[in-house]
């Protein structure tokens, strides 16, 4: 009994303890089935004790897996095969609601008497808020140190200039790792002297940036800009500081200063060149005023009203003698006003009527004769010319009138038809003014900007045509200059052929006679030592007969006469020759002089002789009394060496004539050259003396020669004229006065 | 005796001729036409070593000439001479190249370089 008393004692006191212990007691066997349930079992798991033994534990309270993925099952078949490893273990659990929890278990084994395992006691503390705490505090500080990481600033900690820690981004900013950072002093080691008091300062307030350099572990110096604040972790009051590298920020800066300075230079620049074109402006608004002045005061000082009205008939301008008629001072008295203001209802609203319908239909109303009252109140009679006024789309914005007194004129009877020859001149006059004045208005109502356009162009016009006209004047001289050329080319072909063999004649001429000459002398050498009486006479004429024979003097004798004939033709030819080249050249700066056409033709035909001298007849049939004409000799020849060229041209390579008829008339010179060349068509007949008109293929002529004999006849005061039948030929007829 | 070598001259003009004629007639036999076909006749009566023409004639042409005499006479050795004042250049070459033309002397000759010459011609044409 006592002993019953004791065990019952022990086992209330055991219950005690277990209970306070605040701890789950589990029982289970080797196949895992639950044969206790104690302590605070029941609360931890929602399990009634009855509901769970028996059962095995993965029914009730261990999963198979952790939501770690381990496995349990396997855990605890290995817990039971060595127990001493598993004497402490931590591991997830399952309530009956199925809620996970988390219990620290301390296992041991049961044995019977014998030592055979029977089982295995386990005694759990729950922990599920010590492990959800450490888990959240894992990712909070994983959270922490990705946010550190990722961010671009350098972040440190430190107290009082001790680096206690630092994200990636500062290391990078620095060349330090962290490990090397953690116990460095910020201020002596990584911020040069010169910033120390200003980083202290600002290590003892919550700080705007401020902005500093640090020193990188290679040495070199970083621009930063450098913002901390304080903070507490744990019982330390530590400050908080991120760090950024403001280089490139510092490079932007410098540039956008750059920058900023080229756009005032230019704002500068171009507010110049705005001044400068508002100067311009204003000169140009000064002249336009001038002019505006100008034309106010032709208008003022015109005797006849003169008024400008809009399509209300209401007064926009004035001159000076609508005012005065008016009887008012001022232009401003009458501007914005109507008729009905001045006159009676009666005059103002025919005034009006006559206005509208011109300004309906757009036609102007043209001296009407109007009653009027002038401004002492007489009756008067107004001639009105009205028009409508146009702006420069055309459209009808007002009319100008004028009106012109007229009285005076109605009752003078006498002066009257003077009077209305005077009105119809000035009628004319005032139309036209009108006229004038609506342009000016016109004009003046117009833009600067036109004005000033249309006369820059018209300059520029007006430049380029006087360039052109330059050009033109400069080709036209060449041209001519050209065609002189073509004429001296045919004449130097001409020459150097002719002369080839006149030069000939007098050359091989020469050199044989020298040798005639020689052998003729030695005769004469023989003749002369003949003596009268002397003895060796015979012998001497034996000599000379055998001399003469040997020698052939008889022809050589001959041949001397012959050939003095012959360089005598040679020579005349030559002369005649040159005669005709030095009348060619006297075209520059001639006089008029006489001169006898017939040599002037003669010395042509001379020079071309060549050219016709195989194929062609010259027929000459001159005016035995064809008087001197007065001319410019030298002008003349190029006339007929022209035509006669072009003549001996048309014959081309066939036979032909040319002829040559001079004939005297009434104080008139006429001189016809024919040919039986090709003639002209009768299309080109009257073209023929346009210059660069030719018929001739391209390269054989410009095209002037006929143009500049025109113009040669033309001096002259004559005629050149031109008849021709295609196929048969042409005559070409020069007519000039005697006198000049 | 050295044999006297023929020449024939064709030139319209009389004074060319005459000239000619007294300054050569010491060296060579001369015989004158004062145009092509004259000299064609000549050519068929005596025996000729030289042909010395002139170009611009009247009628046939120097060149003309020499056309015809090569197609008559084609196995004569090119003892043939030119003289003129004027020719075109292409003139000048077809005579060279086709109808055996010497050579081409302008006017006014040089009497001894012109007698070397034509002394050229026939040696070399006599081998």
């Amino acid at each position: 009994m006592h002993q019953n008393n004791t065990i019952h004692r022990e086992e209330r006191y055991y219950r005690q303890i277990v209970d306070l212990a605040n701890v789950a007691i589990v029982k289970f066997d080797t196949k895992f089935i639950l044969n206790d349930f104690t302590g605070n079992a029941e609360k931890v798991f929602g399990y009634k004790k009855e509901e769970v033994l028996g059962r095995s534990l993965y029914e009730t309270i261990v999963p198979h897996y952790e939501s770690t993925g381990r496995d349990l099952v396997r855990l605890i078949d290995q817990l039971i095969a060595n127990i001493h490893s598993y004497e402490y273990n931590v591991n997830e659990n399952i309530r009956k609601d199925g809620k996970v929890i988390w219990m620290q278990w301390y296992n041991s084994e049961l044995r019977d008497e014998k030592n055979v395992l029977t089982g295995i006691l386990s005694i759990g503390v729950e922990i599920t808020d010590r492990v959800m705490m450490e888990r959240a505090l894992k990712e909070s500080e994983e959270r922490f140190k990705t946010l550190s990481n990722l961010t671009f600033e350098g972040i440190i900690i430190h107290e009082n200039g001790l680096i206690l820690d630092c994200n990636l981004s500062f290391e990078r900013q620095i060349g330090y790792s962290r490990k090397e950072l953690i116990g460095m002093q910020l201020l002596e080691q990584l911020i040069p002297p010169g910033y120390h008091v200003s980083i202290t300062n600002m290590m003892k307030n919550d700080s705007a940036q401020y902005e500093a350099e640090a020193i990188h572990k290679d040495g070199t110096i970083i621009p930063i800009s450098i913002e901390s604040g304080k903070a507490k972790i744990g019982d330390r009051e530590v400050r908080v500081a991120a760090i950024r590298n403001i280089s490139e920020l510092k490079k932007t800066i410098n540039e956008l200063d750059k920058y900023k300075n080229h756009l005032e230079e230019i704002v500068v620049q171009r507010t110049e060149e705005l001044k400068e074109k508002s100067r311009e402006l204003k000169k140009q608004n000064e002249l336009l005023q001038l002019e505006r002045n100008q034309l106010r005061t032709i208008i003022d000082h015109i005797p006849d009203i003169i008024y400008i009205k809009d399509t209300q008939s209401r007064f926009l301008n004035v001159n000076q003698k609508q005012v005065q008629h008016f009887k008012k001072k001022a232009l401003s008295e009458v501007i914005g006003k109507n008729d009905f203001d001045f006159y009676s209802k009666e005059f103002a609203e025919k005034y009006l009527s006559n206005e509208q319908e011109i300004l309906r239909k757009g036609i102007p109303m043209i001296n009407m004769e109007e009653l009027s009252i002038d401004e002492n109140g007489n009756q008067i009679y107004l001639s009105t010319t009205k028009v409508p006024l146009k702006d420069h789309l055309g459209k009808i914005t007002g009319i100008v009138g004028i009106g012109r007194d007229m009285t005076e004129k109605i009752r003078a009877d006498n002066e009257l038809k003077i009077q209305k020859m005077y009105l119809e001149e000035s009628n004319h006059l005032l139309g036209e003014r009108s006229e004038k004045i609506e342009k000016l208005n016109a004009q003046l109502f117009e833009s600067n900007d036109k004005l000033e356009a249309a006369n820059h162009i018209l300059q520029e016009r007006k430049e380029e045509l006087e360039a052109t006209l330059e050009q033109l004047k400069m080709a036209q001289t060449q041209l001519i200059q050209s065609e002189k050329m073509a004429s001296l080319g045919i004449l130097l072909a001409g020459i150097a052929h002719e002369i080839n063999n006149p030069v000939n004649f007098i050359y091989a001429g020469v050199n044989s006679m020298i040798k005639d000459y020689q052998d003729v002398n030695a005769v004469i050498r023989e003749f002369l030592k003949l003596k009268k009486g002397a003895q060796d006479t015979d012998e001497i004429l034996d000599q000379i007969a055998q001399l003469t024979k040997q020698l052939d003097f008889n022809t050589a004798h001959q041949a001397i006469f012959e050939t003095m004939e012959d360089i005598k033709l040679g020579a005349t030819r030559i002369k005649e020759i040159v005669n005709g080249l030095s009348r060619f050249s006297r075209m520059e700066n001639e006089d008029w002089k006489r001169s006898d056409i017939h040599d002037e033709l003669n010395s042509v035909l001379v020079l071309l002789k060549n050219k016709y001298k195989h194929h062609i007849k010259i027929e000459r049939n001159y005016d035995e009394d064809l008087p001197e004409v007065d001319c410019h000799a030298g002008k003349l020849n190029q006339v007929f060496m022209n035509i006669i060229n072009n003549a001996i041209d048309a014959i081309g390579e066939n036979e032909g004539t040319i002829i040559l008829q001079t004939t005297y008339r009434k104080g008139w010179v006429y001189i016809s050259i024919r040919d039986t060349g090709r003639g002209i068509e009768t299309r080109d007949l009257s073209r023929i003396f346009d210059p660069f008109f030719s018929t001739k293929e391209v390269g054989h002529g410009l095209g002037l020669g006929l143009a500049i004999s025109y113009s040669i006849i033309q001096e002259h005061q004559g005629e050149l004229t031109v008849k021709s039948s295609p196929g048969k030929g042409s005559e070409f007829a020069v007519k000039i006065p005697v006198k000049h | 005796m050295e044999k006297k070598y023929s020449l024939l001259y064709i030139d319209d003009e009389e004074s060319n001729l005459r000239v000619f004629k007294n300054s050569f007639r010491r060296d060579f036999g001369i015989f004158l036409a004062s145009s092509a076909d004259e000299g064609m006749k000549i050519l068929d009566m005596e025996d000729i070593d030289v042909i010395i023409t002139d170009q611009r004639m009247p009628g046939k042409t120097g060149l003309e000439l020499l056309k015809e005499i090569h197609g008559q006479f084609p196995e004569i050795p090119p003892h043939r001479l030119m003289v003129s004042g004027f020719a075109a250049p292409h003139d000048i070459e077809t005579a060279f190249k086709e109808y055996g033309l010497f050579k081409f002397i302008t006017k006014p000759w040089e009497a001894e370089d012109l007698k070397q010459i034509i002394l050229d011609v026939i040696h070399k044409g006599n081998g």
